[in-house]
């Protein structure tokens, strides 16, 4: 079988975890991909753990990962995204939301979609597919201010996670 | 429609709200409930051709859309798996009456409990109500089985049941669109009384024709391209339907399948195929073993799964140790997240900071209150289902001491309040008890993301509704003492609770004051923490505010999450906190 590849991002309630999963799982589909996205959202959504997972490939079945599959991990907060570490293949990529941060966004709001820029290498798709996938995801009006976030983190130094 | 346009990747809830334009649906009705909230707010928002409504609770919308259905429109109904419960009466006659037009039952159920109160497994609901039941497996097949299930429901003058999970809900898959289907036109209405007035005599003859229509449609299932076989190589076959099958195809991508989408009534000869094809068949399905009951009934001889899985989810390492008939559960543990908690500003934690201080015993309800339960608040009791708070806070106090039952006092959200909360109300006045209840009214229905509701007047396809007074309906059916007070006047709050203690008659106490979300807290100022007044004493992290943070010195306060309540300042007894006026 053809190779799936699966990102999990997590967070607490209210980072825009679940906004950052739809402009990935948007941008896999846009680049051609079968794509499957699962969320947990409802009672966990009040300031509790987020989790979303999207699986992309030539063809996906689970729309959650099987165990220790995860290549890459967006992390928007630190103490979320280590309690996840179990679920990581060997070599996969982890992002955390304090690179964004330190590479600027003035404002928090868009440190989740600063986040995708940074990881946005590891994920074999092209830029303009991401601008168009957040483009169709945020409300109009959000848009320009997260398409720069989008940039501000793909010109990230690295450009790579830590490895684990 | 342009090539680009046919495909779209939705979540199986927006897949059931397209699903249903293309299937020339005309109404539909649902009480919100995760995970199938989406499901009216897409068709709301989406296909503005559709009479879409919330409904008080799930009964009156399975009425609804009966009437609607009765008079000839093809009509959707959604609810959580719960909510089916509400809608068991008109359920079970409803399969009596069978249709006009198409009437398609969605029942949301949520294995692993991720945000509901039990996980009761609704594939016994079309047993018990001898309903045909239909569950998809992705968004495409969420889309393409609302089009079948109306055929069914038309051609066997049939309620159709649709059951969805979670994991079907909230995922995300692609979807090829297809052109709608125009609704049913509008006919004179044609009377149909031995089929639609449920007397004995008409029922009578109407249950024969509900077991005649069983067996046709085990026949139908049989022929029909909602059950397939995907052939495969080696010994071991697998049945299965719903999320489960995407576990197997990824944990077995080689075995043959039995895919079930119409898994009642079952397919028996095409089941006895399969199984006899292979030299060891095992069932794969989530929570109960009833595809495995059934078929064993047959005298099939098929493995099924050990008793830990029955609880929870599956997924592809779970769906693997049930077919390689593993007899524990050995998955580790599951991450242990950061619980919920009540939002920085949310009215309720005011509330509940209150009645700690009263001492109150706290019958609870469901909704985003029901966090109170948890430290440091730790101030609710029960909490079982919707409306239950109130008749379990009377019959509470009839077991309690004259000292205890005084402090038991009822809270129940808004929404909940009109789903089914006043019934219990009417019992204790009708009763002549003593009580407190508190109607914690927020203007929405939060927990389930802030829809409007009867107590708002805000309707779901944004046409003028009306909106009906809480403290009317109390008056209306003899509540002796009715207020209502803003929660964050704690001071006013109390009283009024210490003094509801021992008031005869049943006292109501609403405590309104909005959802900190419908609210823009940005434009406010944040409280600040005074270290130098600061003693250290700790009663500003008992109300449990996340914005509020313990420190080595002083607590403080996270000035991006603080709404500027206001809580935090009446409760520091040294008058260290503050809101600076601009």
């Amino acid at each position: 079988m053809k190779k799936v590849t699966s990102v999990l991002l997590v967070g607490i309630g209210g980072q825009g975890v679940l906004k950052a999963s739809d402009v990935v799982a948007r941008a896999a589909f846009l680049a051609g991909f079968d794509v499957k996205k699962s969320e947990i959202h409802g009672m966990s959504q009040r300031g509790g753990g987020v989790t979303s997972t999207v699986r992309f490939g030539e063809k996906v079945f689970s729309p959650l990962a099987p165990g220790k599959s995860v290549e890459v991990m967006i992390a928007l907060d630190r103490t979320e995204g280590e309690k996840h570490l179990g679920t990581l293949a060997p070599g996969a990529q982890v992002f955390f939301q304090e690179e964004a941060l330190v590479q600027a966004p003035a404002n928090p709001r868009t440190a989740n979609i600063a986040l995708l820029g940074i990881a946005a290498s590891s994920l074999g798709i092209s830029d303009e597919i991401w601008e168009k996938a957040i483009s169709e995801e945020l409300k109009a009006k959000y848009v320009s201010m997260n398409t720069e976030a989008f940039r501000m983190g793909r010109e990230f130094p690295t450009g790579k996670g830590a490895k684990v | 429609m342009s090539q680009a346009m046919t495909r779209d990747l939705l979540s199986g809830d927006e897949a059931i709200a397209r699903g249903a334009f293309e299937a020339g649906i005309a109404v539909a009705t649902a009480y919100p409930g995760t995970p199938s909230t989406e499901i009216l707010e897409t068709i709301a928002s989406g296909f503005p051709s559709i009479d879409a409504q919330w409904s008080p609770n799930e009964k009156a919308a399975l009425e609804v859309g009966l009437g609607a259905s009765m008079g000839g429109a093809r009509t959707l109904v959604a609810m959580k798996h719960v909510g089916l419960n509400v809608a068991a009466d008109p359920l079970f006659t409803a399969s009596y009456t069978g249709v006009t037009g198409a009437l398609v039952i969605v029942t949301a159920d949520d294995p692993s409990l991720h945000s509901s109160q039990n996980e009761q497994d609704n594939r016994w609901y079309a047993r018990a109500a001898k309903m045909v039941m239909l569950e998809p497996s992705d968004s495409q097949e969420a889309k393409d089985f609302v089009l079948q299930a109306a055929k069914i429901s038309e051609r066997f003058d049939t309620p159709v049941l649709f059951r969805i999970t979670t994991r079907i809900a909230h995922s995300k898959s692609i979807v090829t669109l297809s052109e709608p289907s125009e609704p049913r036109p509008v006919e004179a209405f044609t009377p149909r009384r031995r089929k639609y007035v449920m007397i004995p005599a008409y029922a009578r003859r109407r249950h024969v024709l509900v077991e005649e229509r069983l067996q046709a449609l085990a026949g139908f299932a049989e022929e029909s391209d909602l059950n397939r076989i995907e052939e495969g190589s080696g010994d071991v076959g697998i049945i299965t339907s719903g999320i489960a099958y995407q576990y197997v195809r990824e944990a077995f991508p080689e075995v043959p399948v039995l895919k079930l989408g119409m898994t009642f009534p079952l397919p028996e000869g095409l089941i006895r195929r399969f199984a006899a094809s292979v030299e060891k068949c095992v069932v794969v399905e989530e929570l109960d073993d009833i595809l495995t009951r059934d078929i064993r009934a047959m005298g099939i001889d098929v493995a099924g799964k050990a008793a830990p899985f029955r609880l929870g989810e599956l997924d592809v390492e779970r769906v693997r140790a049930v077919v390689e008939e593993v007899e524990t559960d050995t998955k580790a543990a599951a991450v242990k997240s950061r619980p919920p908690a009540l939002c920085p500003g949310c009215p309720h934690r005011a509330t509940f900071y209150v009645l700690k201080k009263c001492k109150a015993i706290v019958t609870g309800d469901i909704g985003c209150y029901t966090l109170g339960v948890l430290a440091p608040l730790e101030m609710m009791e029960s909490c079982v289902c919707m409306g239950a708070s109130i008749g379990m806070a009377f019959g509470l106090r009839k077991a309690l001491s004259p000292d205890e039952a005084r402090r038991v006092v009822g809270v129940i959200g808004d929404s909940t309040f009109f789903h089914s909360g006043v019934e219990g109300l009417i019992d204790a006045v009708y009763n002549g008890a003593d009580g407190v209840v508190m109607i914690l009214d927020n203007r929405t229905t939060a927990m389930t993301g802030g829809q409007g509701h009867a107590g708002t007047g805000d309707t779901l396809s944004g046409r003028a509704g009306n909106e009906i007074a809480i403290e009317g309906i109390c008056k209306g059916i003899g509540v002796s003492h009715v207020v209502t007070l803003d929660p964050f006047e704690t001071d006013k709050l109390q009283a009024e609770v210490l003094a509801a203690f021992d008031r005869p008659g049943v006292s109501v106490i609403v405590a309104k004051s909005p959802c900190v979300l419908l609210c823009h807290p940005e434009r406010v100022t944040p409280a600040r923490i005074d270290a130098d007044k600061c003693k250290h004493c700790g009663k500003c992290l008992d109300i449990g505010c996340r914005a509020i943070s313990p420190q080595e010195e002083s607590p403080v306060i996270d000035e991006a999450l603080c709404t500027g309540c206001g809580l935090c300042v009446d409760v520091c007894p040294f008058g260290a906190i503050h809101i600076e006026n601009e």
